[in-house]
């Protein structure tokens, strides 16, 4: 079973190369950018730099299009927030919005 | 097409092949035993896969095999050097992997990999079976190539400090008792090497510390590069900060408000273009010569040698020149199926050999690895790089970028118009925050790698 779907896969890349994989980078793909400054899974120790887990949709696409054209200034976040496309932000946004806030034990 | 990273990628499914059918190493599949990622080096990239790999599938089983118990972060380390921090505050353990992620730790050393039958030989002898491989070793250091250095030399009168613990403390003492008027030389090294920003920070801090408390001290730097990360920045801080002529390469962009200053003040930077190559170092009479051939004196001389991957990258024959050439889509080495290569050790094109690099590699190697376990296609993946460094308590640069996959060359790109240095027009704020946020930064990429 495994060597059949491993042939009928090198197949499919041989015949349609950019269909081998999705070249779509996923909202945790992107999300796992941020964690180093924002927090593992969007939860920050030092919440100096802001928590990204649980923030409203509309909230995170606002904000990081703002930075992106600039209208808000930050200090890295305009250079960050450049690199990444509409549908890339979206997807941002929704994997951020469905991760909880971290609760106060 | 032909596409590089295409074509190693189908390498992969060949050998994965060819492994299967000649039943070497049978691979563990879900519905059999839990499939097991091993890393080789606890390290940050080691750690972060480690954590990333169990908070993505619980049920298979991770185990870092690490020479020691507690890990010293270099990052943070110049800190260390001014006393803001102790060793303590950059010393961390195992615990929180072990208790809240259940990754299993051996701490010994690896003698021996066979990549045909999955087996790693360890020091005590035990052998551990492995499914898939990671290993971030970090680097080594290239002892030869100038004149009258040597590692014993590193050990003794001219620390590097490039890796936190011992040589940190050595070169904390030399600067400790350095005199009032004394001079540290800096001696960075060519690149690539770990933490491309780390001399320039580290010169930065001990003039904080130095107009204190040594306020006649020099720091004297000698690269071999004409210019380095975040340099303008950097500069431009100096400059604010501490009597630092800029050179005349270096005024593009910069503010009208520069200040010219006749004398150098306590920093001090010689760049290639002005012979700040040093050639020939003379531990007995604590002197560096460059290849102008200027000799320079310091009270403290913190050489800090060219860089390649570490020693066990070699012994697995993971190395094509210094480095370990890797597939960046899925980061598993193109010269051995089934390892995976992160981390400073890893040819990672664009990406600075940095801690934030390799925990963003891992996170990349993490998911791509699930998704070959649970026999899916790997992901596009992506990275990014954030580093902010301190030019005093109080003030900050950053530099920061998003990197992606070409798919024509395989290799790791920036993204376009994205990234970059502190813009050198930034307000006093500015600069202030990001001192703030360097703080924050370190507290949160370090709880996002080992807690």
């Amino acid at each position: 079973m495994r060597l059949r779907f491993l042939n009928v896969f090198v197949l499919a890349c041989v015949a349609f190369p950019s269909l081998a994989f999705s070249q779509t980078l996923s909202g945790a793909m992107l999300g796992n950018t941020c964690a180093g400054c924002h927090g593992t899974l969007g939860a920050p120790e030092n919440p100096q730099i802001p928590p990204l887990a649980g923030v409203l949709p509309a909230q995170f696409m606002a904000t990081m299009l703002a930075y992106r054209d600039g209208s808000q200034r930050a200090t890295i976040m305009n250079r960050v927030a450049r690199a990444y496309s509409d549908e890339e932000i979206s997807a941002m946004a929704a994997y951020f919005a469905s991760l909880p806030p971290q609760v106060n034990e | 097409m032909p596409r590089s990273n295409r074509r190693s990628f189908l390498k992969f499914i060949a050998a994965g092949s060819v492994m299967s059918s000649a039943a070497l190493a049978p691979a563990r599949v879900f519905g059999q035993s839990s499939p097991h990622v091993v890393i080789i080096g606890g390290g940050t990239g080691g750690a972060t896969a480690a954590k990333y790999l169990k908070m993505g599938d619980p049920t298979i089983r991770v185990t870092v095999i690490e020479a020691n118990e507690v890990y010293h972060r270099c990052y943070g380390s110049n800190e260390v050097l001014t006393g803001h921090v102790s060793m303590e505050d950059i010393s961390i353990t195992y615990d929180a992997l072990r208790g809240k992620y259940g990754v299993e730790f051996i701490f010994d050393t690896v003698t021996e990999v066979n990549p045909d039958t999955r087996a790693i030989t360890l020091k005590s002898g035990d052998k551990v079976q492995y499914d898939r491989l990671i290993v971030s070793p970090g680097i080594d250091f290239i002892w030869d190539g100038t004149e009258g250095y040597s590692e014993e030399i590193a050990n003794a009168e001219m620390p590097h400090s490039w890796k936190a613990g011992t040589q940190t403390r050595l070169l904390k003492s030399q600067i400790d008792a350095m005199p009032d008027n004394g001079t540290m030389i800096i001696v960075p090294p060519v690149n690539p090497y770990r933490c491309p920003p780390g001399p320039y920070e580290r010169a930065s801090l001990l003039a904080e510390r130095f107009m204190a408390e040594k306020p006649n001290a020099k720091i004297l730097i000698l690269d071999p590069k004409d210019g380095f990360a975040k340099d303008k920045p950097f500069m431009l801080g100096w400059n604010r900060l501490y009597g630092f002529q800029i050179p005349h390469t270096k005024m593009g962009g910069m503010p009208d408000t520069v200040t010219e200053f006749e004398n150098p003040g306590m920093i001090e930077w010689v760049g290639s273009d002005a012979g700040g190559k040093v050639e020939a170092v003379d531990a007995a009479a604590m002197t560096v010569t460059t290849e102008f051939g200027d000799t320079f004196h310091g009270d403290v001389i913190n050489f800090i040698p060219p860089q390649k991957a570490a020693k066990l990258a070699f012994d697995m024959d993971l190395v094509e020149g210094n480095w370990c050439p890797i597939n960046h889509l899925t980061m598993e080495s193109t010269r051995h199926p089934n390892i995976h290569v992160i981390g400073d050790s890893c040819v990672a094109d664009v990406m600075p050999k940095s801690g934030y690099s390799a925990n963003t590699q891992a996170k990349v190697v993490a998911a791509q690895i699930l998704h070959l376990l649970h026999e899916e296609e790997p992901e596009e993946p992506t990275w990014s790089n954030v580093c902010f460094s301190r030019v005093s308590s109080d003030y900050g640069v950053s530099v920061g970028g998003i990197y992606r996959l070409d798919h024509e060359s395989g290799k790791i790109i920036s993204t376009a118009g994205s990234g970059g240095v502190s813009p050198l027009d930034s307000s006093h704020q500015f600069n202030r925050l990001e001192a703030l946020y360097q703080e924050a930064w370190m507290e949160n990429f370090v709880a996002d790698s080992f807690g």
